[in-house]
């Protein structure tokens, strides 16, 4: 059994290193290592590298994917960004407010943390820098702001984690809620404080009516997390149709009621949809079948049976569990992370009664810091390449949020009532 | 050369137009279905996990193209130019064994089910239908790298695409930006 682990992991590390992409260098290590132990015929990878997809729950991703983008091209995010500003942006800091603000409501929009760097960085940062914010600082604000998208419902790394634990998709976006709030809370403290040791100018009000009207602009895109939730909670539909769903309220907000969205653009977003939902549907179904590989050698069992035997405790366990997904977070994409990691921990998660649910959410929160931590935070590839900046300087621009967020994280793990509130009110007796 | 290539690219980008479209009809119609008129159709679950499968194996090929799948590089940018072509051209031949073996492989399981005569559960429509997505995604995969590969070795580099989900317009603003 333990041969047969180390010829998989490292192989894998030597594909991984050699830059070959995520997906195939999990496919051809578990090829490598059927065929150099013999344990089971070829064919199986082809059978599992189908039915890893066959499963309706994973297919909430692509549509997800593809309702984002639509939004997005639709002209959404000026709205949602014009809004916030004219609510808090005349505050001192308020610009950063409003981007923090801003990011959390495209998060509840979109299930990716890079896209919504996107969408909010491209207009902000300008913004942020001509009003004197400091360069390093705007772009790091927008960088770990944006890493929200994956922490509010709806999530990609959510649905992954539901999949591979068999746990409810709609609880799990429900529980992403409370901690979402409460990491944008703590970003908006810390920006505050920020824009006041540092004094930064702050732009004019506007009046209410005006205010009004430019929040009557972003209501359409406003009441998409609204719809999504609302229908998952109200069991009308389940997170695949929810995001069916909001790919034709998107459609329909774009073509008839902002009509930024034009017909001849769809097909232009629908490629660019399934390009980026296969790569990740892609990565999905090769990390299943490396997933497959472990559990099938009893390696979970193995481990949980070492945890019991040597009496660790659930606070100790958590403590080790967030460590090591630090470091697992830094250099692989979420999806497969959670795949690989999430059947390994939850035999020992259920022996401790840690709440799998909770668990989720300490899973994903440490994507969200993996996603602005080198060498392969996407974020900050996505920041760096909207601003222009180098690496380095996004990332020295948001290692204070980094540090908030990795209080945030030992806040969320060992209180799990942030995460728990909101489904347990909720569902009440029912979760 | 480059004609063929790009009819093919247009081929691909039409499949998956229609199967992505496909998929978010019928599951939207289904949510429909069962609160307007209070019916439904059970195989339509079926043809869309389906239309995905194929969608996401006919999207790597076109992801392979533009270099969005996720990598570590840090290591390879390391070495020097000489030493860097030879570890990529290293990486892309295991890449074209991966699609090779997912293409052999992939064939004798759909013939294995086809031989079978497996049936899906609401359709009763043959099974190697959707099993088929895996070897054509195994060749496709394969032709790709091979375009990778001629590419490398004509001298030209390239490099993983991390800033996919910009639009194209979005890329040019930037390309403008920094040339400002």
């Amino acid at each position: 059994m333990e041969s047969l682990g180390i010829t998989l992991f490292v192989v894998f590390f030597v594909y991984l290193l050699l830059g070959m992409p995520l997906a195939i260098c999990l496919g051809l290590s578990v090829i490598a290592t059927f065929w150099y132990h013999e344990t089971l015929p070829l064919m199986a990878v082809a059978q599992k590298l189908y039915n890893g997809l066959d499963q309706f729950a994973l297919m909430a991703i692509p549509f997800f994917i593809l309702a984002s983008n639509i939004m997005t091209t639709g002209g959404v995010s000026k709205r949602l960004i014009d809004a916030c500003n004219a609510f808090v942006g005349h505050y001192k800091g308020g610009l950063a407010v409003a981007s923090i603000v801003s990011c959390m409501f495209f998060a509840a929009i979109s299930g990716s943390s890079p896209s919504t760097v996107v969408a909010i960085g491209t207009i902000m940062i300008p913004a942020m820098i001509a009003l004197g914010y400091g360069e390093k600082y705007s772009v790091g604000l927008l960088g770990s702001a944006g890493s929200l998208g994956i922490l509010i419902p709806p999530s990609i790394p959510m649905i992954v984690y539901g999949v591979a634990t068999e746990q409810s998709v709609g609880k799990l976006f429900m529980a992403g809620v409370g901690p979402g709030l409460f990491m944008g809370a703590l970003f908006i403290t810390t920006a505050i404080i920020y824009a006041n040791v540092k004094g930064f100018s702050s732009g004019e009000a506007l009046p209410w009516k005006k205010r009004f009207v430019l929040l009557w602009k972003a209501l359409p895109g406003l009441f998409m997390p609204f719809l999504i939730l609302g229908g998952i909670y109200g069991g009308i539909f389940t997170p695949t149709e929810a995001a069916a769903v909001a790919v034709f309220y998107a459609l329909f907000v774009g073509l008839f009621v902002y009509r930024d969205l034009k017909l001849k653009d769809i097909p232009k977003v629908f490629v660019r949809s399934a390009i980026t939902m296969a790569m990740v549907l892609f990565i999905i179904t090769n990390a299943m079948l490396f997933a497959f590989i472990l559990t099938t050698e009893g390696i979970p069992g193995a481990i949980a049976a070492f945890i019991v035997e040597h009496a660790v405790t659930p606070w100790i366990f958590l403590l080790f569990v967030n460590i090591l997904l630090y470091f697992v977070g830094d250099f692989m994409e979420p999806s497969a992370a959670i795949l690989i990691l999430a059947p390994l921990f939850l035999p020992i998660v259920l022996k401790l009664n840690i709440d799998p649910i909770h668990f989720g959410i300490i899973m994903t929160v440490n994507m969200e810091i993996g996603m602005i931590t080198p060498p392969v935070g996407l974020n900050l590839f996505v920041a760096s390449g909207i601003s222009g900046l180098s690496l380095w300087d996004v990332f020295k621009g948001a290692a204070p949020f980094m540090i908030v967020m990795l209080l945030g994280l030992l806040l969320i793990t060992y209180l799990p009532a942030i995460s728990l509130w909101f489904p347990k009110f909720l569902y009440g007796a029912l979760f | 050369m480059e004609k063929v290539i790009k009819v093919w690219d247009r081929i691909e980008q039409g499949l998956i137009v229609i199967l992505l479209g496909l998929a978010s009809y019928l599951t939207f119609q289904e949510v429909v279905l069962r609160y307007v008129f209070n019916t439904g159709w059970s195989g339509s679950y079926e043809i869309t996990i389906m239309a995905l499968i194929w969608c996401t194996f006919i999207g790597v090929s076109l992801g392979i193209k533009e270099n969005i799948h996720i990598g570590v590089d840090i290591l390879v940018l390391k070495f020097p130019p000489k030493t860097q072509r030879i570890l990529i051209v290293i990486s892309i031949a295991l890449c074209i064994l991966f699609g090779v073996i997912v293409a052999i492989k992939g064939f004798a399981f759909a013939r294995f089910i086809s031989r079978s005569h497996l049936l899906s559960r609401d359709l009763r429509i043959p099974m190697e239908i959707g099993y088929l997505a895996v070897p054509v995604g195994g060749v496709l995969i394969c032709l790709r790298f091979i375009e990778r590969l001629v590419f490398v070795l004509k001298g030209k580099m390239f490099e993983i695409d991390r800033m996919h989900e910009l639009s194209g317009e979005e890329k040019d603003r930037l390309a403008h930006k920094s040339e400002g």
